[in-house]
Formats: C-alpha cells, sequence, structure tokens
C-alpha cells in the first residue's frame, strides 16, 4: 500500500469525481424524469447500449427505476467507492487479480443461475453482490491511475525491498 | 525501447472485434459496460505477451491507449452488429418503433415517447442507426479504456536491460522484491566456488 502523490491525487480526484457524477445523473435521471424534464428520457435511452435496462431488475428508489440494471449500479457504484477509498485514505490499494476473481463469484453464479431459469437473487442482494467486484475493480483502477500519473516513481518504489 | 514497441492493431483488433461482437448480439446484450471493459483488459492482455516476446515495455499508459483502440473497434463492431440484427428482424420501422417504446416500460415521459418517434419519422432510420451507433462507440470506448488501464497495470512488462555505448543502460529494471537472488562473486581462476 504505497501513499499516493500530489500529482497521483489530482488525477484520481477527477476520475473519483467523474465517476461520482455518473452515479448521481443514474440515480437523478428517473426523479429528473418524475418533474417532467425530457432530457432525461433521451440520457436513460444514450444508456442503454450500456445496460438491458429491464425494468423489473432495475433498483426503484422512488421516483421510478433506475436507468442501468440493479447488478450494473452496484458495478458503477463500487468502483465509485473504490476510487474514493483510495482518494480519501491515501494509499494506494493493490488487489491482485485473484481478488476481483473471488469478488466476482456471487454475482458470476447469480448470472449463471438467472440463464439457466433457476432461482436468482432479488435486486437489492444482486446490487450488493455486485458492489464487491465493484469496489475491487476500483481500487485497481486507482491504483492503475497512480502508475500512470508518476511511472518513473511508483515503479522502483514497490518493488524495492526498504 | 520505443522503437521496439510492437503494433496494437491486432490484439484491439482481436479483443475488440470479438467481444463486441458478442455484445452486439441482442440476447447477450446483458451488462455491455462489462464486455467492453473485458475487451480492454483482454487486450492489455494479449499486447503484453506481445511485448514480452518482443522485450518491449508495458505499462499502464500503453495499456490505457490500447484500451481506447479496443474500445473503438468494439463500438464500431458492436453498434454495427446490432443495426444488422435490428434491420433483419425488422425493428427499424415507425411502426416497430413505435411499438418498442409503448411496450417499454422503462420510458415513464409520454411526451419523450413521442419526441423520440417524431424525430425517427424526420431523419429516418439510417442516422438513427448511426446516432446509436455513436453512443455504441463513445460508451465502448470509456469502458474499454479503463478495462485497457487496469489490463496495464495487472500484466505489466519491464523490458530487459540493453547494452549500449558497451555499458548497461543507464536505467536498469529494479530487483523483484524477495524473488532475485544477487549475482554470484568472481571466482579467480584456481579457487573453486564455495558450497553452502
Amino acid at each position: 500500500m504505497n501513499p499516493t502523490d500530489s500529482s497521483d491525487r489530482f488525477w484520481l480526484a477527477v476520475l473519483t469525481f467523474v465517476a461520482g457524477l455518473f452515479c448521481a445523473v443514474l440515480v437523478g435521471i428517473p426523479v429528473a424524469e418524475h418533474r417532467g424534464l425530457i432530457a432525461a428520457s433521451w440520457v436513460r435511452f444514450g444508456l442503454s447500449p450500456a445496460c438491458h435496462q429491464i425494468t423489473d431488475r432495475c433498483l426503484d428508489l422512488g421516483a421510478g427505476p433506475l436507468p442501468v440494471c440493479a447488478r450494473c449500479a452496484g458495478l458503477y457504484a463500487g468502483g465509485f467507492v473504490g476510487l474514493l477509498v483510495t482518494l480519501v485514505s491515501g494509499r494506494r490499494f493493490q488487489p491482485p487479480l485473484r481478488w476481483l476473481v473471488v469478488a466476482a463469484t456471487p454475482s458470476i453464479l447469480d448470472f449463471v443461475l438467472g440463464s439457466t431459469n433457476l432461482p436468482t437473487l432479488a435486486n437489492w442482494p444482486r446490487f450488493v453482490a455486485a458492489l464487491f467486484p465493484g469496489l475491487v475493480a476500483g481500487l485497481m483502477l486507482a491504483d492503475a491511475v497512480c502508475r500512470m500519473a508518476a511511472p518513473n516513481r511508483s515503479a522502483p518504489a514497490e518493488d524495492h525491498v526498504e | 525501447m520505443d522503437t521496439k514497441a510492437p503494433s496494437m492493431l491486432l490484439p484491439a483488433l482481436i479483443a475488440g472485434g470479438s467481444l463486441g461482437f458478442v455484445s452486439g448480439i441482442p440476447i447477450s446484450n446483458c451488462a455491455c459496460c462489462l464486455w467492453a471493459a473485458g475487451a480492454g483488459f483482454l487486450a492489455a492482455f494479449l499486447y503484453s505477451k506481445t511485448c514480452k516476446k518482443a522485450g518491449a515495455d508495458f505499462d499502464t499508459g500503453r495499456g490505457g491507449v490500447i484500451g481506447l483502440l479496443t474500445g473503438a473497434v468494439f463500438g464500431v463492431v458492436g453498434g454495427g452488429v446490432n443495426s444488422v440484427f435490428s434491420l433483419i428482424t425488422g425493428g427499424l420501422d415507425v411502426e416497430s418503433m413505435r411499438e418498442a417504446i409503448d411496450a417499454n416500460p422503462m420510458i415513464t415521459d409520454p411526451e419523450a415517447a413521442a419526441q423520440a418517434v417524431e424525430l425517427f419519422e424526420s431523419v429516418g432510420p439510417m442516422v438513427f442507426i448511426l446516432g446509436f451507433a455513436l453512443i455504441w462507440i463513445v460508451l465502448g470506448v470509456i469502458f474499454s479504456a479503463l478495462g485497457g488501464l487496469i489490463g496495464g497495470s495487472v500484466f505489466k512488462v519491464e523490458a530487459p536491460p540493453t547494452v549500449a555505448d558497451g555499458g548497461w543502460s543507464s536505467n536498469p529494471p529494479p530487483m523483484a522484491s524477495g524473488g532475485g537472488e544477487p549475482p554470484p562473486p568472481p571466482v579467480s581462476p584456481g579457487e573453486s566456488p564455495r558450497e553452502e
């Protein structure tokens, strides 16, 4: 867990802001539609290539279904939390790839069960199951951004034994 | 080392083309963002293998670049395949569009639905296809770039040191933690190496 420096944190903050904005848009679309903002429906349509948008599988926070399914919402929210944790803590978590595989296992199982018409998770448990792979992916992404921001510094620092 | 960097085109075409094709099929149109991110990640993996063979560097920045390239391929192929399926299944005439919009409970605003049908009638299906493909490309590029960044971080490759002008490179690779052993001491003639 190497600490981030100022150049890392700037780009990390930018990415975290964009991810947070994206999550806010997802939550805000049904609210905006509920208040009669037509542009929100167009944004919902624009997101259709990113998700199947089946209404029964989307979380409803009160104003209407979200524009992405519960699984996608969990992935996005987890990714945002992963970026935010790295930004706030100032530490670079470097989860190995197997963490991502382990974290994604419940969601993969749920997907397989759903594909074979067996009983699957309800929307909120599905959201929670997807939070974990999203979180690990967010941590990995934050680490990648830190590496990219300062490649010459990060490589020796993480590999040398002090 | 930059001069030895292999072309990114082939991994981008393989990963973006194959996963873009799969995501464009309507029945597999689930978690499309994951297909795109997976394409970037797969392209980074394939490219890291190529770099390892060629003795070239591969880092996070290059992972992001190959992710962008893969996302463009992904978007074009995915959007194209999806459009072809829409044309085959007859989903691009006005009546089919109107029925699809009316039957879609996600479209909660009737005024927006009417606008969509009106727009579809005025511009025609081809412009609609192009617009939809453009959205597909934009989303594909974004998510694939993120996948490529993660892939570049996971599958990082450092080129071996080069001998230049009779000496070692001024930027040798760092020693792996715990894995590498120091080189054996020089042995003078007639002296047998000490056994431990």
